[in-house]
C-alpha cells in the first residue's frame, strides 16, 4: 500500500495528462478543475461486498418496478403504501412519459447508489440516483494508473479487476438496443461531466454526439454522417437531463435537445439510457417509502438500510422533527448535488425557528434525518494520514441481468468540518477496491 | 346534438428562409363520447417526413422534420363534428389533474381569490359553475396585456388577461377546491382563432366548461388536445435553424351544418 | 467508427491546422528568436515576421515580442492562444482520436505555460515540439479510422502551405508539401473546389519562388477546402 501512497503525485500528473478533470462554472465563467486523487483506496471486504451487492440488487430492482408502475398502473399508489401526494406533485414525475414502456421494460439501467459507512460498519444508504448518476469514469482510469504505480500491491491483496465498467455499460446498452448504432449524447464540452462522456464513449466504443449531430425523421432517429450517409440510432446514453431532452415534450427553450425524440422512445423505435420520468423515483421524499416498495414489489426484507429518515408530511413524525431539530439533517427534496442540505445543530435559535415555520407551512418539500456517526476515511496531507468524511456512489447496470460494478466512486471531502462530499463543492476522490477473498 | 363545420389553418412565413425545422403539431379533433369527428382533408407542408403520433395526454399529434430551406410552413385540417355537449364524459381519473402544474400553482393570489369567492355549496359541478361565475364577473378580457408564459398567478394579480389566462385560474381555483381540472384547447363556433377553456372532474368524468364566455361547453365547440395546463397542448412547436422574421396567420371558422329535422 | 459527422469533420480538420500552426510556427520562432541576438534593431525582425504572417505588430520590443507572442493568454495571435485552439478541438474528439492521442495535445499546452517566465524558454519549449512530434505519431498508431486520419493531415498540410508560402520557404519545399495535401484531400469525402485547386497547381508549378505576390496563392489555398 505504501508503494501506491508514495506515488501519488505521479498518479495525479498522468489523470492531469489523460484530461481527467470536471467543469466548473465560477462567475459564470467556465473553468476546468483537475479531480484530486488520493491514493489510499477504499476496501471493501469479500464479505461486506456480498451483502452490498445484494442489497444492492434489490433495491434498484425494487426502484425499477415502482417505476414501471407508476407510468403505468400505479397499484402503489392505489394500494396506499406510496401517498399519491408524494408523486403527482413532484417535479419528478413527468406525464409525457404515461405509458410509455420502454425496451424490455428497463426504467433505470444505470444506477448510482450513494452510500456511507457508520462506525459500526453498518452501510447506510444515503440517497439513489437514477437519472445520470456520473463519476464512474474516475475510478475506472485511476485504478489502471495505480496498477502501473504499485504492481506489487495489487499482486499481494486480492483486489478485483474494475476495469470493466466500459463494458458493463456496453453490454446494459446492447440489451435495450432496439437496431442501429449506440450513442452517447453530451451537452458538450463545458459541462461538467464532460470527461467522462468522451472517456466513455471512447472506451465501450460508441459514438460521442451533440444534438446537432442527431435528428429524428420518420419516427427513427439519425446521426447525421458528414458524408449524407445517415445511421440509424438503436440506443441514446444521453448525459443530458429531461428538461432539456426534447424541446417538443419538454422545456420548449430548450436548444441542446433533440427535436420529437419522444416520439420515437414512445413507438418503441429507440430506447433511452436512463429512461426520461426517472426522477419520480430518487426523489428525497421518495426514498423514504424505498424499503416499502422492497416488500410491496419484491416481498422481501430489506437488505440494506436507509438512514433513518422523518417526512414531516406525517403528523407524527412532524413532531418529531420539530422537537429534534438541532441535532437532525434536514433535506430540501427539489434539491440536489450536496445543496439543499441543513444540518440543524449549525443554525442560530432564531434560523432554526425560522426553519420549523417552513416545515409546518411546507411539509412536503422536506425530510429530516439523523446524523450519522461517518466511519471516517484516511487520506494524505502533507506527508500524514488524517481522517475525512467519505462516502460510495455504488453503480448497479441492469440489462438482461442487474449487476453490480465490483468497485464505485468514493469522494471524499477534504474540509475537516465538512460533511458534504460532492465534487462540484471541491472533494476528492479515491479508488474503491473489492477484494475477492 | 348539433352537426358542425371546421376548418383550421395556420401558415407561417420565414423571411429570411429557414432549414433543419423540427416541427410537432396538434390539430387533429378525435372522436370520442362527446364529438364524433370527421376528417375531410388534412395537411402538413412542406414536410420530409410526417408521422401521426399520441402524446402521453392522449392527443393527436403530427411530428415531421423539413431539413431544406424553406419559407412557407403550413398546415390545415377540415371536417365536420356531430356535438353532443354538457354531458360527463366518463373516464378514469388521471391522478396528475388533481395537483398544481406549471402554470396553476396554488400561490397568495389565488389563495386569497379563492377565499374572496366565499363558501362553496352543492356539488363538485356546481361549485365549479360557482367559480366560474365569479371569475367571470372579477376578471377581464383584455388582449396584448398577458402572453404565453403568463401564469394563473400573474395574470390575477392584474385582473386582465385572454382566454388562456381564464382557463388557468380557474383550474388552479378548481383544484384548490379540491376538484380536478385540466386545460383544453379547441374552436369555438364562429371565424377567429383557437380556443381555450376547462374541463373539471366531477361524478366520474370530464365536463366542459368555458370561463372566458362564462359558458357550458354544448354543441358549439369542438375539442382538440388537453393537459395539465398551457404547455401540455402547445398547438404547433417548431424547432429550426436560421436567423428569421416569422409571420403566423391563423384562420378558425365553425359553423352550424345542422339539418332542420336533425334539430 | 466509420461514422464522422459535419461537426467532427471540422475539429479534426481545424486539429491538424492548429497542431501545424504551432508546430511550424515555434520552429520558425528559434531562428527569429537567434537573428534578434545580432540584430541591434530586434523590432526589424518581428516586424517583418508580422507582416509575413499578416498579423497586427502590436509588439514593443524584442523581450515583449517573446512574452506576448509565445504565451500570452489573451493574444490571439499567440502560440499559447493557438494551442489552446488545437485542445479544443482535441478535447471534443476523445472517442474518435483515444485518450492516448488527446494526451499529447494536453501536455504540449501544459508545456507551453510553464515555459512562461522561465530563464531560458527555448530549452522548455522544445518539449513542445516534442510533443508534437509524439502527437502525429500517435495519430498514425492509434487513431484506427483511415477517414480521420486523412481529414486531419488535409488540415495540417494545407496550415504548411500556408505558412511555408507566407515565410518564404523553398518552393521545392512547397511543391512536396502540395503534393502530400492533395493526396490525402483526395482520399476523404469533404468538398473540395476543383478549379480553386487547379489553379493553385498552375501557380505551384510556375512559380519560382513567393518573395511577391504569395496572396493570390493563398487566395486560392483558402478556396480549396470547404469547411465551417
Amino acid at each position: 500500500m505504501q508503494n501506491l501512497v508514495d506515488h501519488t503525485v505521479e498518479i495525479n500528473k498522468l489523470l492531469a495528462r489523460y484530461g481527467v478533470k470536471f467543469g466548473i462554472y465560477k462567475n459564470q465563467e467556465f473553468h476546468e478543475q483537475l479531480f484530486p486523487f488520493d491514493a489510499i483506496p477504499r476496501v471493501i471486504t469479500h464479505e461486506e461486498y456480498s451483502e452490498l451487492e445484494k442489497g444492492l440488487i434489490q433495491r434498484v430492482d425494487a426502484l425499477n418496478a415502482f417505476l414501471k408502475d407508476i407510468y403505468s398502473e400505479k397499484k402503489i399508489v392505489k394500494d396506499n403504501v406510496v401517498p399519491e401526494d408524494f408523486i403527482f406533485a413532484s417535479s419528478g414525475y413527468l406525464p409525457q412519459c404515461e405509458g410509455i414502456i420502454p425496451p424490455k421494460g428497463i426504467y433505470s439501467h444505470i444506477s448510482g447508489i450513494d452510500l456511507v459507512q457508520a462506525k459500526d460498519k453498518s452501510w447506510y444508504i444515503l440517497e439513489d440516483n437514477l437519472r445520470i448518476p456520473s463519476g464512474a469514469s474516475y475510478p475506472l482510469i485511476a485504478r489502471e494508473l495505480c496498477r502501473r504505480a504499485a504492481p506489487g500491491t495489487f499482486k499481494e491483496n486480492n483486489v478485483v479487476d474494475n476495469r470493466n465498467y466500459h463494458k458493463l455499460l456496453k453490454e446494459t446498452m446492447d440489451y435495450v438496443n432496439c437496431g442501429g448504432i449506440s450513442v452517447i449524447m453530451t451537452p458538450g464540452r463545458y459541462n461538467a461531466a464532460y470527461f467522462e462522456h468522451s472517456y466513455l464513449a471512447e472506451r465501450s466504443g460508441c459514438v460521442l454526439a451533440m444534438y446537432n449531430d442527431l435528428f429524428v425523421e420518420k419516427n427513427q432517429l439519425f446521426y447525421r454522417d458528414y458524408k449524407g450517409e445517415n445511421k440509424k440510432v438503436g440506443v441514446i446514453y444521453r448525459r443530458i437531463s429531461d428538461e432539456f431532452l426534447d424541446p417538443m415534450s419538454f422545456n420548449s427553450e430548450s436548444v441542446i435537445g433533440v427535436p420529437n425524440l419522444m416520439d420515437v422512445y414512445r413507438a418503441g423505435n429507440v430506447a433511452i439510457v436512463n429512461a426520461p420520468g426517472n426522477g419520480i423515483a430518487d426523489d428525497k421524499g421518495i426514498y423514504y417509502f424505498v424499503p416499502k416498495m422492497i416488500k410491496y414489489y419484491l416481498n422481501e426484507e430489506p437488505i440494506l438500510k436507509n438512514a433513518p429518515t422523518y417526512l414531516p408530511f406525517y403528523e407524527e413524525d412532524r413532531k418529531y422533527v420539530l422537537d429534534n431539530l438541532e441535532k437532525l439533517v434536514i433535506k430540501d427534496v427539489a434539491e440536489a448535488g450536496g445543496y439543499g442540505v441543513v444540518f440543524g445543530s449549525d443554525l442560530s435559535k432564531e434560523k432554526l425557528e425560522d426553519m420549523k415555520q417552513l416545515i409546518i407551512n411546507e411539509s412536503r418539500r422536506f425530510i429530516a434525518q439523523e446524523v450519522i456517526d461517518f466511519l471516517d476515511l484516511d487520506i494524505m496531507e502533507n506527508g500524514e494520514p488524517v481522517p475525512r468524511k467519505a462516502d460510495l456512489r455504488a453503480f448497479v447496470l441492469s440489462g438482461k441481468e442487474t449487476k453490480v460494478w465490483a468497485s464505485g466512486l468514493t469522494r471524499f471531502s477534504r474540509n475537516p468540518d465538512s460533511f458534504v462530499v460532492n465534487s462540484s463543492q471541491g472533494g476528492g476522490f479515491k479508488d474503491t477496491w473489492v477484494l475477492s477473498r | 346534438m348539433r352537426t358542425l363545420r371546421f376548418l383550421y389553418r395556420t401558415s407561417f412565413r420565414f423571411q429570411p428562409p429557414i432549414f433543419n425545422h423540427s416541427f410537432a403539431i396538434r390539430c387533429i379533433p378525435v372522436t370520442n363520447q362527446v364529438q364524433k369527428i370527421c376528417i375531410e382533408g388534412r395537411y402538413v407542408r412542406p414536410a420530409d417526413s410526417l408521422n401521426e403520433v399520441v402524446d402521453g395526454f392522449g392527443n393527436h399529434v403530427f411530428i415531421g422534420h423539413i431539413q431544406d430551406y424553406h419559407q412557407y410552413f403550413e398546415y390545415e385540417v377540415v371536417g365536420t363534428a356531430q356535438v353532443d355537449g354538457m354531458q360527463v364524459q366518463k373516464e378514469p381519473l388521471q391522478l396528475m389533474y388533481k395537483y398544481p402544474s406549471k402554470y396553476t400553482g396554488y400561490t397568495k393570489e389565488i389563495r386569497e381569490f379563492y377565499k374572496a369567492i366565499g363558501r362553496l355549496k352543492g356539488t363538485d359541478l356546481e361549485k365549479a359553475v360557482t367559480i366560474m361565475q365569479y371569475l367571470h364577473e372579477h376578471f377581464t378580457y383584455v388582449s396584448g396585456v398577458t402572453d404565453i408564459y403568463t401564469t394563473a398567478a400573474e395574470a390575477l394579480k392584474q385582473r386582465e388577461g385572454v382566454c388562456q389566462d381564464y382557463a388557468h385560474i380557474m383550474i388552479a381555483l378548481c383544484k384548490y377546491a379540491g376538484i380536478p381540472a385540466r386545460y383544453v384547447v379547441g374552436l369555438m363556433i364562429g371565424e377567429g382563432s383557437t380556443h381555450a377553456w376547462v374541463e373539471v372532474y366531477v361524478d366520474g368524468g370530464w365536463y366542459g366548461l368555458d370561463p372566458t364566455n362564462n359558458l357550458h361547453i354544448d354543441d358549439y365547440y369542438v375539442k382538440i388536445a388537453h393537459g395539465r395546463d398551457y404547455d401540455d397542448c402547445i398547438v404547433d412547436k417548431g424547432q429550426f435553424n436560421g436567423i428569421t422574421n416569422q409571420q403566423q396567420q391563423v384562420y378558425v371558422r365553425v359553423e352550424d351544418i345542422t339539418e332542420k329535422d336533425e334539430k | 467508427m466509420g461514422i464522422i459527422s459535419i461537426e467532427k469533420a471540422n475539429n479534426l480538420y481545424w486539429l491538424g491546422r492548429y497542431t501545424e500552426r504551432v508546430f511550424t510556427t515555434l520552429r520558425k520562432f528559434y531562428r527569429i528568436f537567434d537573428s534578434m541576438i545580432d540584430f541591434d534593431d530586434a523590432e526589424m525582425v518581428y516586424s517583418e515576421y508580422c507582416q509575413r504572417l499578416s498579423i497586427p505588430n502590436i509588439y514593443t520590443s524584442g523581450q515583449q515580442f517573446v512574452d506576448c507572442y509565445i504565451f500570452d493568454p489573451k493574444n490571439p495571435d499567440s502560440l499559447y492562444h493557438n494551442m489552446e485552439r488545437a485542445y479544443d478541438n482535441a478535447i471534443v474528439l476523445r472517442d474518435e482520436l483515444s485518450s492516448n492521442v488527446v494526451s499529447y495535445i494536453q501536455l504540449a499546452l501544459d508545456a507551453i505555460a510553464s515555459a512562461k517566465g522561465t530563464a531560458a524558454p527555448l530549452f522548455q519549449l522544445q518539449q513542445v515540439v516534442d510533443y508534437l512530434f509524439a502527437f502525429w505519431g500517435c495519430v498514425d498508431d492509434y487513431v484506427e479510422n483511415e477517414e480521420c486520419r486523412n481529414i486531419m493531415k488535409t488540415g495540417k498540410y494545407a496550415e504548411r502551405i500556408d505558412l511555408y508560402i507566407r515565410l518564404q520557404y523553398h518552393t521545392k519545399d512547397i511543391e512536396k508539401e502540395f503534393t502530400k495535401f492533395v493526396n490525402r484531400m483526395k482520399k476523404t469525402n469533404m468538398h473540395c473546389n476543383l478549379d480553386k485547386l487547379a489553379e493553385l497547381t498552375e501557380i505551384i508549378n510556375t512559380k519560382k519562388e513567393f518573395n511577391t505576390e504569395y496572396q493570390e496563392a493563398l487566395n486560392c489555398l483558402q478556396g480549396i477546402v470547404e469547411v465551417v
